[in-house]
């Protein structure tokens, strides 16, 4: 259901968006290659189905996240995004030791980006994540990788140019697991450094 | 600068694709349990030789809507009385008791291919022909007939329901040992039965279901023990939301104990507990051993099916507990064994290949058709026939009627019962 809210949020974001305007070529028609680097707090939406009476989880983590952007053109940009996020840690206490699972998560997603207003933007990203589940029982160790697929990514942030190839900033993210179906959030800290960048004047 | 521009005609547009959003999302959740009273509190059971006379052939007289023309009845070792029709897979699972010469019986109906269910109470009374039922020396009286009502989920039941004896169980269907096997120790998970599947509550309930025999998948945990799991992964489909993740295989028994429970909260079984369950509890003739793990698990599979065996034969069961042999790989690994052509096994690969082994069991796919000649040529040489995994209502008459399997693996079982029941 949730899931079904968000796509509806983006239809209806398609469908009142107006198209993009010719536009003042200043400071907006850098084109080119840039990286984008985020670091910030996650928090997992816990829709685990354990019992509270005997376990206690953990939803808050420090996460990180990198893009590289290609910008076509002065609104939309393209590129691949990966990051790092751990989603939970449940422990259970049994006979005075502590047993514990956990998962992390490594997206690896195709995103796109548009840039809404001048230095706001919001992208969606899709593609497969790697999840690292560890488990620790009476001190034996077990950890499993699977990859999964289908899962969705939305952010939106704002990035100020501090100078012409660097920019600092703040995201919001949501990030969806398909397979498990986990939903975590996040706000990260951005920092944007231009690779390349040329300048085309656009006909007004 | 304006981005958003919702005018009268956005509105219109927007507002029924958002009623489509919220209408369309339908949560397929368990049906509520039916709880339905016991009609008096000092009822006590039946004795053996009247639940013998009750089994038959019915014909429905009122009710028609949910339990359709006809009715199987039959008593299970769990002293339950189950109820098999053929509209929609109708079932019921009903007690049965007595109090004052009169007999009551009560319960549950469901549909096997749907998750529609309700109550049903019934009574005979001594004018009715309990009487009959309940004296050793008294045959039924002609025309017996069970009034009484059935409900729609939880209400009170209270739509008439009528039944009349018609026959008794043809000597075909009494002296045929005929194999009802429920696929994955019952039923699925997705039927919405309300136990898990491959759980020892889906191998307690599958005797009211109508089977005599289960299939259960075996897989290895890493720490090498034999379990009931079927998919390769923890999943939602099959477990409560855990905190592990990935192949089953990656994670020790203790570890799954701790953090997995299965869909409706059970325990994922070991296999040992799962073979003394059927030994201890059930009357069940056939377990069916569907090897999901790599050929190796049988290392360990084997000991526990002697083991479970020789259970059953301290404990005078009747029982037999197949190696299922799935794949070539499976069979070469399974000719390692010493004296592997006198474990009991189930090959579903090739008839040559099933007699190479010396396999009990030949088990081909459904959709290969009735095999005559072959099931013919495996019945000669004393080898029992099961086909798989068929839910198809259409072939699983015709299967019963012009078929000559020894056996039908299904995932609804009261619809092969209803049918195998009803050949005369």
């Amino acid at each position: 259901m949730k899931k079904l809210f968000i796509i509806f949020l983006w239809c209806i974001l398609g469908h009142c968006s107006m198209a993009q305007k010719a536009w003042d070529t200043r400071d907006s028609v850098a084109r080119g290659v840039s990286i984008v680097v985020a670091s910030g707090m996650s928090h997992y939406f816990n829709s685990l189905q354990i019992d509270p009476s005997k376990t206690s989880i953990k939803q808050n983590f420090s996460c990180s996240s990198m893009r590289v952007m290609w910008d076509p053109e002065h609104r939309l940009s393209l590129g691949i995004e990966a990051g790092h996020y751990k989603v939970y840690e449940v422990q259970l206490t049994e006979n005075n030791s502590i047993n514990t699972a956990s998962l992390s998560i490594t997206p690896i997603l195709f995103c796109v980006q548009m840039r809404i207003f001048r230095r706001f933007f919001v992208s969606a990203a899709t593609g497969v994540s790697i999840h690292h589940a560890d488990v620790n029982i009476l001190g034996n160790q077990s950890s499993s990788q699977s990859l999964t697929f289908s899962n969705l990514k939305f952010s939106a942030g704002y990035v100020y140019p501090v100078t012409k190839q660097f920019g600092v900033g703040l995201q919001a993210q949501l990030l969806s697991e398909n397979k498990t179906e986990d939903l975590i959030a996040s706000l990260q800290v951005v920092a944007r450094y231009q690779l390349k960048r040329y300048y085309k004047r656009i006909r007004i | 600068m304006k981005i958003l521009k919702l005018n009268t005609y956005n509105i219109i547009i927007l507002l029924p694709i958002i009623f489509l959003l919220i209408t369309g999302c339908n949560n397929y959740d368990l049906p509520e349990p039916v709880n339905v009273k016991a009609p008096i509190t000092d009822g006590k059971p039946l004795p053996d030789y009247s639940k013998n006379k009750f089994e038959g052939i019915y014909k429905v007289l009122k009710g028609n809507d949910v339990f359709g023309d006809t009715l199987v009845l039959k008593w299970n070792s769990q002293g339950n009385l189950s109820f098999y029709g053929g509209f929609n897979g109708v079932y019921a699972v009903t007690k049965g008791v007595t109090k004052d010469a009169s007999i009551y019986i009560y319960g549950y109906w469901r549909f096997g291919l749907n998750s529609e269910t309700g109550g049903v109470n019934l009574q005979l009374n001594p004018n009715g022909g309990s009487s009959a039922i309940l004296s050793q020396n008294q045959n039924l009286p002609p025309n017996l007939t069970i009034t009484g009502t059935y409900g729609l989920g939880n209400e009170t039941p209270q739509l008439p329901l009528e039944i009349v004896y018609v026959r008794p169980f043809s000597e075909k269907v009494l002296k045929n040992e005929f194999e009802i096997l429920a696929h994955r120790s019952g039923g699925r998970t997705s039927d919405l039965l309300g136990v898990s599947e491959n759980s020892l509550e889906m191998i307690g309930l599958s005797e009211n279901l109508g089977s005599t025999g289960v299939e259960i998948d075996i897989r290895l945990t890493r720490d090498n023990v034999p379990i009931l799991y079927h998919d390769e992964d923890i999943n939602i489909r099959l477990t409560q939301k855990s905190p592990l993740n990935g192949p089953i295989s990656n994670f020790t028994y203790p570890e799954i104990t701790r953090f997995i429970r299965l869909v409706n909260g059970e325990q994922i079984p070991t296999l040992e507990d799962a073979l003394n369950k059927i030994v201890d509890s059930t009357s069940l003739r056939t377990v069916w051993l569907d090897m999901k793990s790599v050929s190796s698990a049988m290392v360990k599979v084997i000991p526990i099916q002697q083991r479970a065996l020789e259970r059953a034969r301290r404990k005078n069961r009747q029982l037999t507990i197949y190696v299922g042999i799935p794949e070539v790989e499976v069979l070469e690994f399974f000719k390692t064994f010493p004296d592997y052509k006198n474990i009991n096994s189930l090959c579903e690969l090739t008839v040559e290949e099933t007699i190479s082994i010396n396999a009990e069991v030949w088990a081909p796919r459904w959709t290969l058709g009735t095999l005559l000649p072959e099931v013919k040529q495996m019945q000669s040489q004393n080898k029992k026939v099961y086909c798989w995994t068929l839910d198809n209502e259409a072939f699983i008459k015709k299967y019963i009627n012009e078929g000559n399997f020894d056996g039908i693996l299904t995932n609804y079982p009261t619809l092969v019962a209803y049918y195998h029941y009803l050949r005369k």
